[in-house]
């Protein structure tokens, strides 16, 4: 246990600065979606990519995969599933808003705000956001994976 | 990798599992069958304690809207923001944006009377299929007195691929 504190005083700050602002990102999205459940499945409607009756599911599902990989992100025994589950997320988000955008269709992201004027421009944010997530993301769990930051490595 | 993907699975189970049951408990709890903003809407308004007697939205396909620009059967109105509507809008159409509606409404009031005691019904639009607008707008005309308002539910998207005629302002 004394072992196992220790290394939390040694992990950087770093590392906990940016899992902290991803713990933020992802916890704040689902928080709003989860608040407005129904706006998000006229979001999800709107990329005209799932059939009608995934659309409910996946609106009630999604916001709650994001706020508990907020919170797993914070536990350090459930950091490295958590970073793995981040990085799919933040791909599957990326095909999604690609797919949109290289089919014209207007979207809003609906990642951080729900009343967002569909539009193409507000996708290639999105995208952008989403790119700056997998940044952080896959190195951090390359870093565990690999051992160098391998505290809790199971 | 394989324990963290499984680690990942059963965290995605609990979570289902958790959504569900917060769903389940909401007051406002969102059925398993997607409907549109229009389809809520229409749903919402036979709901005990709005006005039962309003005969529901119809909602009208291109083909109407088209015969009614054509022969003027009816007083179109453009539910999106105004700033949509001077970039290019159906001829005719006047605008009467839900989201400005406190604004707009007192200016339009009396050409919209007028168009219905002439026998003119209201023709609402707005952006496309998953636009709220025009129902919500609907919705605020409907308990202003003014009944029978058809919805062009597929809106300015559908009629721009038509290459339908437009008007800007």
């Amino acid at each position: 246990m004394s072992t196992r504190n220790s290394s939390v005083r040694q992990t950087p700050w770093w590392h906990w600065l940016l899992i902290l602002a991803l713990a933020a990102v992802f916890g704040y999205a689902g928080v709003i979606k989860l608040w407005g459940v129904a706006d998000f499945s006229h979001v999800i409607a709107r990329f005209d990519l799932l059939p009608l009756a995934l659309i409910n599911p996946v609106a009630i599902v999604l916001p709650m995969v994001e706020i508990l990989l907020a919170v797993a992100l914070l536990i350090p025994s459930l950091q490295r599933v958590a970073l793995l589950g981040v990085i799919l997320c933040s791909v599957m988000f990326a095909v999604v808003l690609s797919s949109a955008i290289l089919r014209g269709v207007p979207v809003s992201c609906g990642c951080l705000v729900l009343t967002e004027k569909p539009n193409l421009h507000a996708a290639w944010w999105a995208l952008g956001r989403d790119a700056g997530l997998l940044g952080i993301a896959i190195p951090l769990y390359m870093w565990r994976r690999l051992g160098f930051l391998d505290h809790y490595r199971e | 990798m394989l324990t963290d993907f499984k680690r990942l699975l059963a965290l995605l189970v609990i979570a289902a599992g958790v959504a569900f049951l917060i769903n389940h408990l909401r007051a406002d709890s969102q059925g398993m069958a997607y409907a549109t903003p229009v389809q809520q809407m229409a749903s919402e308004s036979k709901r005990p304690g709005l006005d039962s007697n309003a005969p529901p939205v119809t909602v009208v396909g291109i083909d109407r809207v088209i015969h009614a620009v054509n022969k003027r059967t009816h007083l179109i109105i453009d539910a999106r923001p105004d700033l949509f509507w001077e970039i290019g809008h159906i001829p005719g159409a006047i605008s009467l944006p839900r989201k400005q509606f406190a604004e707009y409404y007192p200016k339009t009031e009396s050409i919209l009377r007028e168009a219905v005691a002439m026998g003119r019904p209201l023709l609402l639009y707005c952006a496309d299929l998953h636009c709220p607008d025009a129902g919500a707008l609907a919705k605020e005309l409907n308990q202003r007195g003014f009944n029978g308002v058809l919805l062009f539910e597929a809106g300015w998207g559908a009629w721009e691929e038509a290459g339908q005629a437009v008007e800007s302002k």
